[in-house]
């Protein structure tokens, strides 16, 4: 009785309950994924690290002596990473100025093997050895800069599973339009400063057009729609222009059409 | 299918227009900065206490409105010169970090005089309104009252809070042997207290008719029924304006605590002349009250005396009105305990809004429909506080913290809501005997208004223009 009326079960599942466990299934996909990356941002935000991009240094170091073959031989950096690879000391030697990279390049030299070379080809060798270190540390620095740029102006970014610190978009996850959105609502939010008396909800309500440059401030806007209350329009416009320059998109072609912001209380 | 397609739609990166919603703003006080009273012109006499008055005064009422800090005096006193006391310059006030500026001026001349009042949107660089009032000066506050209140109404839309009244039912303090109740009115303030019963019977339970000149309340008296003589509690209505009474409900048992609907000429009182209290259509103008109680559909109901028939737990008592007229709340002993119901008056659904404590009474939902503020006792021998709660059963909050030490109960009861929704008026015995005070919803202000040689319960705030 028991095993007639399962089979019958299964055969009537209906086709919605299929696609319902396919769409479970790729929320759960999402919901893993997502896991992975807040996991990844929680290691790259630690807060006792004050250089944020920690990992990356740690990975050019590596890389470094694949870049300069010729001392590959006498500069054996790869022997001391996998000596002692995650410990604190490891992570205070990294070096982020050119003339830190000069010091640790110095102090890792096998003095004999350079003894035995000319010293004219050693004061080639080291001086293009140098320039690409410059080269290197100071496209490392510009990287540090635009990152900080990113951080400053609230950039969502993508790459790295990083998003932007101290805003509530950490840990959103969704398409790059919804972290946008997220990012430009919230820096807006906090300059945004109404009375007690206009935290009525549902009564007040208005839509702003609104325009931006590639630099974040504000080129045009407009109320759309006031609401009953002239105040809170005023407040309205007060919390976008406070919160100049706003994010901005990586691709700045999204700017083009404007945005469309409706405030409440 | 669809989901996944939305799911797909919803991936792809084309955005054109970027439509947000911006909201949970940071809420506050509005800093203003309130001028000194300055005299206009030169050849008028000065009353240099009166100025002081309505400058107390007008603080004081913009202090209990709660929704004010106030700039001092002495950061903008450059800003306000006596010959200034109709202009302004907004810089000197934005740089004090001011949103609005008042400016005031006046002109006193015997027992007359003027007040004139200018308000300034400072970011905004706006004036609001400029208006002159003119008044006797003896009662220089009930002017202050309306310059308050149109400061009030101006910004916030609301109405009532200078002007409304509220009622309450006193007997002397301390009394000898069985005392008077008798009912009084008095302003938000405790100023102005008026007595307005003086039948030497208990006057109890007043509320306010809402056609702005009819009160309700509860009367024991000897009444002449089916030819004998006895006494009970009759439901009175009483027109303030011409002082006439009339009776309009004395069945036998209780005719009591009647409540108005805020749309309609139809209130709902607690009737027992069946054997047990029950809630009755009424009309202001008398007539058969028609039953309500016993065509409820209960819904969602918990508690032990659940689907009782014990009479003693059959009673519905202290109906309260939503402002839209069609919901009331009120207080049933159904499943066990006194709790606080929701019912649709269209549908007759009753809701269970509260589950929890011993005893909860007297409901009062908020003016503006969005809070109900009722009085619970949380265990047997607890005392009773006011709690306050969302009309779906969300958020409920305490709003007082009395106690109960060696056998005194400090208890808060029968709350009532001002018009605007930002104050409460409510009970409590914190001295020993029983006063009527004034609360800000976010408790953060209380102030007592019955007078010291009264005990007073059972208060009832009016409309705005009560």
């Amino acid at each position: 009785m028991s095993s007639t009326s399962t089979s019958h079960n299964f055969v009537t599942v209906p086709v919605s309950s299929i696609l319902i466990s396919v769409g479970a299934h790729f929320a759960l996909l999402v919901f893993l994924l997502s896991l992975n990356a807040l996991q990844g941002l929680s290691v790259f935000h630690k807060k006792d690290l004050k250089e944020p991009y920690q990992s990356f240094i740690q990975v050019d170091v590596v890389a470094l002596p694949d870049q300069l073959p010729n001392q590959m031989t006498n500069i054996d950096m790869s022997q001391s990473v996998v000596e002692k690879p995650a410990s604190p000391e490891m992570k205070t030697e990294v070096p982020s100025t050119p003339a830190d990279i000069m010091k640790m390049a110095d102090k890792n030299a096998d003095k004999k093997e350079i003894e035995k070379r000319s010293k004219k080809q050693m004061a080639e060798e080291q001086s293009k050895a140098l320039k690409r270190l410059q080269e290197e540390a100071k496209r490392e620095q510009a990287l540090k800069e635009l990152s900080a740029k990113a951080r400053q102006t609230g950039r969502a970014r993508l790459a790295g599973n990083r998003l932007s610190q101290g805003n509530s978009a950490v840990g959103m996850i969704g398409t790059a339009s919804d972290q946008y959105r997220a990012l430009v609502s919230d820096a807006i939010r906090r300059h945004f400063n109404i009375y007690l008396w206009q935290q009525k909800k549902g009564a007040l309500i208005t839509d702003i057009y609104l325009e931006v440059y590639p630099n974040g401030r504000v080129k045009a806007r407009k109320v759309i729609k006031p609401s009953s209350d002239p105040l809170f329009d005023s407040a309205v416009l007060q919390a976008i222009d406070a919160s100049q320059p706003l994010p901005v998109p990586e691709d700045i072609s999204l700017l083009k059409e404007g945005f469309q912001i409706t405030f409440k209380p | 299918m669809k989901l996944i397609l939305g799911l797909v739609l919803f991936c792809l990166p084309s955005w054109g227009t970027i439509y947000l919603t911006v909201s949970g703003a940071n809420v506050k006080r509005a800093r203003i900065a309130m001028g000194q009273v300055h005299p206009i012109g030169d050849d008028v006499s000065r009353d240099l206490q009166l100025a002081r008055n309505i400058r107390e005064q007008l603080k004081s009422d913009l202090l209990f409105s709660n929704l004010f800090d106030f700039i001092s005096d002495s950061d903008f006193t450059k800003a306000d010169q006596p010959q200034d006391y109709n202009k302004i310059t907004y810089e000197d006030f934005s740089s004090v970090g001011a949103a609005f500026a008042l400016k005031l001026g006046y002109q006193a001349s015997g027992s007359k005089f003027n007040v004139e009042a200018y308000l300034y949107d400072v970011p905004g660089q706006k004036k609001i309104f400029g208006k002159k009032y003119s008044s006797s000066t003896q009662q220089y506050y009930r002017l202050v009252h309306t310059i308050s209140e149109d400061i009030l109404a101006e910004l916030t839309g609301e109405k009532g809070l200078f002007t409304s009244r509220i009622l309450m039912s006193c007997w002397k303090y301390p009394y000898k042997n069985a005392p008077a109740k008798e009912v009084y009115v008095v302003d938000p303030d405790g100023r102005n207290l008026t007595q307005l019963t003086f039948d030497k019977t208990l006057s109890t339970s007043p509320s306010w008719v809402r056609d702005n000149k009819n009160i309700t309340y509860t009367q024991y008296e000897w009444i002449n029924r089916n030819g004998l003589r006895t006494r009970g509690a009759v439901l009175k209505k009483h027109d303030l304006t011409t002082g006439k009474r009339q009776i309009i409900s004395s069945k036998e048992g209780m005719n009591s605590g009647a409540s108005w609907s805020p749309i309609a000429n139809q209130g709902i009182a607690t009737l027992s002349f069946t054997g047990r209290p029950e809630l009755y259509f009424i009309s202001k103008d008398g007539g058969e009250p028609e039953p309500l109680s016993r065509n409820i559909q209960w819904k969602r109901l918990l508690g032990n005396g659940f689907q009782s028939n014990q009479t003693s737990l059959l009673f519905d008592v202290e109906s309260g009105w939503a402002p839209d007229g069609k919901r009331i709340v009120f207080s049933s002993a159904r499943t066990g305990h006194p709790m606080i119901y929701v019912l649709d008056l269209k549908t007759k659904i009753a809701n269970q809004l509260t589950f929890a404590g011993q005893y909860n009474a007297s409901p009062s939902w908020s003016p503006r429909g969005d809070k109900i503020l009722f009085a619970a006792q949380r265990t047997g021998e607890g005392n009773f506080d006011v709690y306050m709660i969302d009309p779906d059963g969300n958020n409920l909050a305490r709003m007082t913290a009395g106690e109960s030490q060696r056998g005194r109960r400090i208890n808060s009861e029968n709350p009532s809501w001002a018009p605007t929704g930002r104050h409460f008026a409510f009970a409590n015995n914190e001295e020993g005997h029983y006063s009527v005070y004034v609360m800000t919803v976010d408790s953060t202000h209380k102030t007592k208004i019955s007078p010291p040689d009264k005990e007073c319960f059972t208060p009832s705030w009016g409309p705005n223009e009560g």
